[in-house]
């Protein structure tokens, strides 16, 4: 997906909703066909975008449907800051890396490499750096998520 | 700690809050909430794990909860998630929600809560709105502001700051949306990504509070974390005559030097009403270039748009005239705070003289709630926030943003239409 994708074509707020089978179905429902016909074959776990992925909304279903549709991780050249936190929060890979739409297309296979940083396209051979995760980012990741990192941190405010 | 970057009036702010006994984590600093701001919809979400955490809100005092969406419900499916949000709402000793009292971002805006100086914190993205008094306000989804309920606490990078001075005198014809829109227009929808944007209003006749709300409300369309206009008289005189008696604005810190990012100058002189074409916030033009062109319905209202100061220039543009018969013209104020004054004033008696409809204090249209989607091809001109593509109604459905002087003058000629025509 190009740039500036905002939350309204990627899950309109008609589907808002509490109940996952409806916020499942409401998955890329505005986007043009080409990119939604090839998911629904039961492709990619990862989505690719431009820049300013998922501006707009606040909305957290966006990003629900994106691990209700079995995404693990997304891709960016960057990302709208509340769309980028929630992807995050709900123990989603967000990663960002400069052009990375012009060096994957539908259907290919991306191997993203935590240890060095690193995107590949192994049959193009292509290798593409994404930006160091911050610490925080890490953790909340490698807890699962916010309420994940909530628990294990034992804040002091907070009692269990 | 943090060394001061650039001692922008929002890292002050941030630096100010910080939680001392937390430690930072990479660029993220843990910092105290002021006022958490939520909503039926977004509330609705965090309502399953919040109980299975077992915690409890952390001050209750400092939450201001609202039903503005679904407001009333319009479908069975929205009165479900109300109940749910009111249950939680009660359940949790918050029993001053606000019930269909108007959108949450006005109701924030009129509370005596909100301060400069403030971290404010909300279950959506326009919370930005509340900058226009000086505070720092950004949103969050809904994770996020269910670790806040439960700890008082968010984590936030500083951000870059990017100041916006503002000179020059605001015509008549010109409100703070034409001022936004421009901006907007200029930065793109990313432009000001991850950004404060701090307005200086050195103006001759000064942005009003209304439209330094409309201003900061929309920041989060060029992708900002937050925008504020640093306090000044305008600030004082707003919060004197919302809580009464003499309030002093004071300093956060002693006086440092800042550098900013970058600096934009707007001459507001110079300005023309603006317009954003389909389906961007950021495609905008002068009223010029579309005025003509064909509308089906023009909404008045929103957290962008529906305030007093709005509905006085719409009422004025549309004393003693009638829209055409066909179109659809939709008024609702922002809170049951402003639809008493307006009708006080007697701007909804002008307004429904003219052939709009009143609506309760709500949403509406504007996220394609209810009270006005569209069908298919048809356009709206819209004092709101957003035009995405089927964000209104049907995907095949068009809204032009826009500022409600020029919304209203298109609502007499059933066209697009220049505001400067109707006042000078």
């Amino acid at each position: 997906m190009g740039d500036n994708v905002n939350t309204d074509v990627l899950h309109p707020p008609a589907y808002f909703d509490l109940r996952d089978h409806r916020v499942k179905d409401g998955f890329l429902k505005n986007i043009d066909s080409p990119s939604r016909r090839h998911f629904s074959l039961g492709g990619a776990g990862i989505i690719v975008a431009g820049k300013n992925f998922g501006c707009g909304s606040s909305r957290e279903t966006t990003a629900r449907s994106f691990k209700l549709n079995g995404i693990k991780a997304v891709v960016a050249e960057s990302f709208s800051r509340i769309f980028y936190r929630n992807l995050v929060n709900i123990g989603l890979l967000a990663l960002e890396s400069p052009r990375v739409c012009d060096k994957f297309n539908n259907g290919d296979i991306m191997v993203i490499d935590l240890e060095i940083n690193e995107i590949r396209n192994e049959e193009k051979k292509i290798r593409l750096k994404f930006s160091r995760i911050d610490d925080h980012i890490a953790k909340i990741i490698r807890s699962g998520g916010l309420i994940g990192y909530l628990t294990e941190t034992k804040d002091s405010n907070f009692h269990l | 700690m943090t060394e001061n970057r650039y001692n922008s009036l929002t890292e002050r702010i941030i630096l100010k809050n910080i939680c001392p006994e937390v430690e930072r984590e990479g660029e993220y600093l843990a910092v105290k909430i002021d006022l958490l701001l939520g909503h039926d919809a977004t509330i609705a979400l965090l309502i399953d794990d919040f109980r299975k955490i077992g915690g409890k809100i952390w001050d209750r005092r400092k939450v201001i909860f609202t039903a503005d969406h679904f407001a009333p419900p319009a479908s069975i499916g929205r009165a479900d998630i109300l109940k749910k949000s009111i249950e939680f709402f009660r359940g949790e000793g918050v029993s001053d929600y606000h019930l269909f009292k108007g959108i949450c971002h006005q109701i924030l805006v009129e509370d005596s809560r909100t301060l400069p100086y403030k971290i404010i914190i909300g279950a959506d993205s326009h919370t930005v709105t509340a900058g226009a008094l000086g505070a720092f306000a950004s949103g969050f989804g809904s994770t996020d502001i269910l670790y806040a309920l439960l700890t008082g606490k968010i984590w936030l990078r500083i951000p870059r700051a990017v100041k916006i001075t503002l000179k020059g005198r605001i015509p008549d014809y010109i409100l703070g949306k034409d001022i936004i829109l421009n901006l907007i227009g200029e930065l793109g929808e990313g432009g000001a990504n991850y950004r404060a944007l701090e307005f200086f209003d050195d103006t001759e006749n000064k942005v009003s509070m209304d439209g330094r709300l409309s201003i900061c409300n929309m920041v989060v369309e060029c992708g900002a974390k937050n925008g504020l206009f640093v306090p000044d008289s305008i600030t004082s005189k707003y919060l004197k005559f919302r809580d009464g008696g003499s309030v002093k604005v004071e300093e956060v810190l002693p006086p440092a030097p800042i550098s900013y990012e970058k600096e934009i100058n707007i001459n507001v002189t110079e300005l023309e009403p603006k317009v954003a074409l389909p389906h961007s916030p950021s495609n905008v033009v002068s009223v010029s270039e579309i005025a003509g062109e064909k509308i089906d319905q023009v909404f008045i209202g929103s957290c962008a748009g529906g305030r007093l100061e709005d509905l006085q220039v719409a009422s004025r543009i549309l004393k003693d005239k009638k829209i055409p018969s066909h179109l659809k013209l939709i008024v609702i104020p922002a809170s049951t705070g402003v639809l008493k004054s307006a009708i006080e004033k007697y701007y909804i008696q002008t307004l429904i003289d003219a052939g709009a409809v009143i609506c309760n204090p709500s949403c509406g249209p504007c996220g394609g709630i209810d009270k006005g989607l569209l069908g298919e091809d048809e356009v709206c001109i819209s004092t709101s926030n957003r035009n995405f593509k089927g964000r209104m109604g049907h995907s095949e459905s068009s809204v032009f943003l826009a500022s409600t002087l020029t919304a209203a003058a298109s609502a007499v000629e059933g066209r697009i239409a220049d505001p400067r025509d109707f006042i000078m």
